[in-house]
């Protein structure tokens, strides 16, 4: 299994969010830490490839090219039922590290 | 009557596709473009689309300006864009898309105002604005064609998103983009329809 570091407990801790180009994966990956829980998606917008601004407050990705909106507790896009949902990676925290896995 | 021309060319290192995609894809007028304030679709087939647009103008962005705007597929990786600017100033305009190698385009704006009467006077104003429009237009799209590329680069589908399995993120085969370029039913530029 693939693994990637994402970032450092620590740094993640004092962004909230952060955002990061993840070559093994062929992938985006978005990391965000909310009352004491960390969730690492794909920040690629399914719908056309679209990146995102993340509202922690409310737990909502909106795509900046058109403006589609995405649960990020579900993954779900919230705009069209047709669009596929956000993809969740599932990670690991190794020494302070966050070490994220290719399923 | 004057006829005020003015040309661009800009190249970019994707797939002509994308860049004709970005020409089609009306849904980011209003989000990406800050000069766009509303787009709404009245017609669209895949050789063309026919859109109600407002839009600020550069440089006097309190000045909002209404219209319709036709768009004619007139090749491969050709259309012309054909609209009444403030004033009812008509413009033309040509977009062409050349394929420069596998992953690299070259595209030729060309603008035509024809200012008729009074409105002759203007062409010193409009020769400057076109220049930063499309300086402003081109900033603003640039990001989402390199993004794009990326992705498409990685297997990525359009409302689907990239492949589950690594191994198959590899380059899509088929970069050809169908029009008109697909949009949700109840997406909100479809009121008019």
């Amino acid at each position: 299994m693939k693994s990637f570091f994402l970032c450092s407990l620590k740094d993640l801790k004092k962004q909230k969010t952060m955002t990061k180009w993840a070559g093994p994966f062929k992938d985006e990956l978005t990391v965000i830490f909310k009352d004491g829980a960390i969730t690492v998606f794909s920040s690629i917008c399914p719908h056309f490839g679209g990146e995102f601004n993340i509202d922690l407050k409310n737990l909502k990705a909106s795509c900046c090219w058109h403006g589609y909106e995405f649960d990020l507790s579900s993954g779900k896009c919230l705009s069209f039922s047709n669009c596929s949902p956000l993809r969740f990676y599932p990670f690991l925290i190794n020494h302070g590290d966050i070490e994220v896995f290719f399923p | 009557m004057k006829i005020l021309k003015r040309e661009f060319k800009r190249r970019i290192d994707v797939h002509a596709s994308v860049v004709w995609w970005n020409y089609w894809d009306i849904e980011h007028f209003t989000t990406v473009h800050k000069a766009y304030t509303n787009v709404k679709m009245l017609f669209e087939n895949e050789n063309m689309y026919i859109v109600a647009l407002t839009w600020r103008l550069p440089i006097f962005s309190f000045f909002k300006s209404s219209g319709i705007c036709t768009t004619i597929k007139t090749g491969k990786y050709k259309l012309e864009d054909y609209q009444s600017t403030f004033f009812n100033i008509a413009v033309k305009t040509e977009i062409e898309i050349e394929e420069i190698g596998e992953m690299s385009s070259l595209i030729i704006s060309r603008y035509q105002f024809f200012l008729h009467g009074w409105r002759r006077i203007l062409a010193p104003f409009m020769y400057k604005m076109m220049a930063v429009w499309n300086q402003k237009v081109w900033d603003e799209d640039l990001p989402l064609k390199i993004r794009r590329q990326r992705v498409k680069e990685f297997g990525f589908k359009d409302f689907k998103g990239l492949p589950d399995k690594l191994e198959d993120r590899e380059s899509i085969k088929k970069w050809e983009q169908s029009l008109p370029v697909p949009r949700p039913k109840n997406s909100p530029i479809n009121e008019y329809l």
